[in-house]
């Protein structure tokens, strides 16, 4: 039985790394005494397959994961046995089964969408921040530098940003960006605020970024459509 | 504090899922409504002292009352150890965020001596003062115990209460008490309550005592300044580890740990008599776990964890002498379908190569052994009951199975060493080698054999029959590391330990209380995380003893009278100075002393004087086997 699986990061996970979720997956479907199905060969492991990994330090209600069962089981049994056995910040939000051939996650997530809150250092009214927003969509090239081992490398993410918009809540200023995310390249939501920041001078605190991941999509024929959604088209 | 801490701190932090609390079968219990609250800390960081059973044991048992709650703290890293100086937050603990100084005792695990700087370090971040004699009715009970507490002397000072042996029973024996006595007192004030513990077997209270010295600097005596304080404290023994009680929901780290796997205890305790080795003396007698017991334990704890590993803990659990029926009873139910099974240490021979080759699922890396010296004379000397033709029958046996890996761990400057020992390493080390290529050969085998030697300094240990002997020079032992590195041929890999560092570590396992200011001087000048290679500095070491004006090699490289007190003297691990005085004796004169648990008491004395037996659920450790 293939299922695919959709869970939220809370606050108390935002630290974890890529290895230590897959680690503790292993573990809480060993608790939930899940059979889960083990790869052949001399070093068995067990078949869990993720999206794209979740930046640490980032929260997430969307990420999504693929396990291969032995056996069958109802969803309900799995969800509740699963509920059981999740720390704290894990929550399992999806769950739908595989049937036939599937597209691995990492093949057909293409776009991320996410929420950074950030805070104000100078007072902005909504209508400049929109004028700064669109100031910023309309260049044709947004470079950032990437820091790598042969030092500093430019890059170029214009087109990498589907959308951006901002919104101010008292002191605090909320984007909303969706941004590439499929295996010809990935644009990072802090990459395009410190690009903000830098071409268009905007005032605002670029080091401690709130960022929550919303979504992940494919796209077909323009829209978008979630993991879950994929399977039943 | 949690909201500023999380919010602000952690995000600075390298590691910040240390700091999180929120681990899988973490205990969250409402501060509030609990009478006695004590924190546990381990003086080094997360990933060491997570990996550590001592401390899943003792959270387990406290969170199991109703009426106590344990929480961790760990000693921080350096960037958070930085931030919470700066923003002048107090050391705080993971399950609550609460400040260490608020919990009713704090009880520090005293795994190795070069931890002794981050214990110092963690009070004055929890805003405690150092030394008990600086602490008021505000401050709580300091608490320490571990192997360490076999000699506690150079930390004296700085401890309330020091737990001498297993803590399964004295520790809510404490507890009962402290809860007592705050009910009574609304707090813990010291003098009452210190003097009540003192009742209490395997209780330890340092200002109870005063230690004695002659004009010349010779230590003399502790003497007990209070009527009611016992002139000898007793080390704690369960005597039935059966009925012990034991963590089947540990905590499971969100990060890699050291030993990030789940753990049975199958017995407690090691009668082989290495005559180097504390172990051995302070955690007599042997008693074992029923191998009924222990499958239920294990079943328990993975379904509890959903660990894919199980490690069979022990000091050599190739002795236990269930260990077939448990593996057997281990590998055929269900639930383990999946679950490797590991063993921590291999004694040196083809039975326990045997049993490593069942468990080992997938890639055969490496096995290590430790035949710790490298010529048959002095492995008698030490009463390591290894033969060469042992060590190479289970290399061989290892090979042959598809091993390539095998690491042996050596001691260099034991009592009685030559050059001729030492050069023994280096040819043992080309003896496993050869073996490893000739198997090759023969089975047209193109894996690389990979052997690797690890040496360490001989540190001489209290309570131990070499606790009068002195440790080599640090020089010297550079020396002879430097010796062996010129016999030892590629691609034999050599690593050794940092002589200066175990010169510390013997200051400090024979030490007595006025090493406390030593280490109170090198604390301040910035020693810390001392057995970190990064750390270290033992330039700033030598010049604290300079500046107190104490000499190290007074305490490390002096051969003590055999008549002289010891520092350690007043505490009583179970074994008879008579017995390591005559084991020190046949030592010198390379007699070997047999296992008691082939049947022959070797007369150390404890089980009388303790009341406890060795506990053998089956009949025979195979090693005794015809």
């Amino acid at each position: 039985m293939l299922l695919r699986i959709k869970y939220a990061v809370g606050d108390e996970l935002r630290f974890l790394s890529h290895l230590d979720f897959l680690r503790l997956f292993i573990r809480v479907f060993r608790r939930a005494e899940l059979p889960v199905a083990y790869s052949q060969g001399f070093n068995p492991h067990s078949k869990i397959s993720f999206g794209p990994p979740l930046a640490v330090g980032f929260v997430s209600s969307a990420e999504y994961l693929d396990l291969e069962l032995t056996e069958a089981r109802p969803l309900s049994e799995i969800t509740e046995s699963l509920g059981k056995n999740l720390p704290k910040g894990l929550s399992i939000i999806g769950m739908q089964e595989i049937k036939g051939k599937v597209t691995s996650l990492m093949a057909i997530i293409e776009r991320a969408s996410y929420e950074i809150k950030t805070a104000l250092i100078e007072e902005l009214t909504e209508q400049e921040l929109n004028e700064i927003i669109s100031r910023f969509l309309s260049r044709s090239e947004i470079f950032v530098t990437k820091m790598t081992k042969e030092g500093p490398r430019l890059r170029q993410i214009r087109q990498g940003i589907f959308l951006l918009k901002a919104e101010l809540m008292a002191k605090e200023l909320v984007f909303t960006a969706e941004l590439q995310q499929d295996n010809r390249g990935v644009v990072r939501p802090e990459e395009v605020i410190t690009a903000l920041i830098e071409t268009e001078n905007l005032a605002i605190d670029g080091t401690g970024l709130e960022v929550r991941r919303k979504g992940l999509y494919a796209v077909r024929e323009n829209s978008l459509l979630t993991p879950l959604e994929i399977l039943s088209k | 504090m949690r909201q500023i801490i999380k919010n602000q701190i952690l995000p600075q932090v390298q590691k910040p899922a240390r700091y999180l609390g929120t681990e899988w079968n973490a205990v969250q219990k409402d501060w509030s409504s609990i009478p006695l609250k004590m924190a546990f800390a381990f003086p080094d960081i997360y990933e060491i002292g997570m990996s550590h059973l001592g401390l899943q044991i003792l959270y387990g048992l406290v969170n199991a009352r109703e009426d106590t709650l344990l929480e961790r703290v760990f000693a921080p890293g350096e960037d958070l150890e930085a931030l919470l100086r700066e923003k002048k937050i107090p050391l705080f603990s993971l399950e609550s965020f609460n400040p260490i100084r608020d919990f009713d005792l704090v009880g520090f695990t005293l795994q190795y001596e070069m931890s002794f700087t981050n214990i110092l370090n963690m009070l004055d971040l929890a805003g405690i003062p150092l030394r008990t004699a600086g602490r008021n009715g505000t401050d709580p009970i300091i608490l320490g115990g571990g192997p360490v507490s076999a000699n506690p002397e150079p930390i004296a000072p700085f401890f309330d209460l020091i737990l001498l042996g297993d803590g399964e029973e004295a520790l809510p024996q404490l507890l009962d008490l402290a809860k007592e006595w705050k009910e009574k007192h609304g707090r813990l004030d010291r003098e009452g309550f210190l003097l009540a513990a003192a009742k209490i077997a395997g209780i330890y209270v340092p200002k109870l005592y005063r230690d004695e010295y002659s004009l010349a600097g010779k230590f003399l005596a502790t003497k007990p300044l209070h009527s009611e304080a016992p002139s000898k404290v007793y080390r704690r023994i369960v005597k039935d580890l059966e009925a012990a009680y034991f963590p089947t929901r540990p905590i499971v780290p969100f990060i890699e740990t050291v030993h990030d796997r789940g753990m049975v205890e199958v017995l407690r305790g090691c009668t082989r008599g290495c005559r180097f080795c504390q172990a051995g003396i302070i955690y007599r007698p042997v008693r074992e776990r029923s191998p009924e017991l222990l499958a239920r334990q294990a079943q328990d704890l993975l379904l509890s964890t959903g660990y894919d590993e199980l490690s069979l803990t022990s000091l050599s659990t190739a002795d236990y002498t269930c260990l077939e029926p448990l593996l057997k009873s281990l590998s055929s139910h269900p639930k383990f379908t999946g679950v490797n099974i590991s063993l921590p240490s291999l004694r040196a021979d083809a039975f326990s190569v045997g049993i490593a080759k069942e468990l080992q699922k997938g890639r055969k890396t490496g096995l290590t052994f430790a035949p710790e010296a490298g010529t048959q004379r002095l492995r008698d000397v030490i009463n390591k009951g290894v033969k060469e033709e042992d060590l190479m029958s289970a290399v061989t046996a290892a090979f042959e199975a598809g091993w390539t890996g095998i690491k042996l761990y050596f001691m260099m400057g034991l009592p009685t060493e030559t050059t001729e020992d030492i050069a023994g390493i280096a040819d043992l080390a080309h003896k496993v080698y050869q073996a490893g290529l000739e198997i090759n050969r023969r089975h047209k085998r193109k894996k690389k054999i990979r052997v690797s030697i690890s040496v360490a300094a001989y540190v001489p240990k209290a309570h131990t029959p070499f606790q009068w002997e002195s440790q080599d020079l640090p020089e010297m032992m550079q020396k002879k590391q430097q010796y062996l590195k010129g016999l030892i041929k590629k691609p034999i890999i050599y690593t050794y330990h940092d002589a200066e560092l175990s010169f510390l570590e013997a200051v400090f396992a024979k030490g007595d209380r006025r090493l406390a200011t030593v280490l109170e001087e090198a604390w301040k000048t910035g020693s810390k995380f001392d057995s970190w290679r990064e750390h270290f500095s033992f330039a700033n070491w030598l010049k604290a003893f300079e500046k107190v004006g104490i000499d190290p090699h007074f305490y490390a490289n002096r051969s003590l009278e055999l008549d002289e007190t010891l520092p350690w003297d007043h505490l009583d691990m179970g074994v008879s100075k008579r017995f390591l005085l005559r084991e020190r004796a046949k030592a010198f004169e390379a007699r070997l002393t047999p296992d008691c648990r082939e049947g022959h008491c070797t007369a150390c004395e404890l089980c009388p004087d303790f009341g406890v037996d060795l506990v053998l659920k089956g009949a025979k450790i195979n090693a005794f086997k015809d």
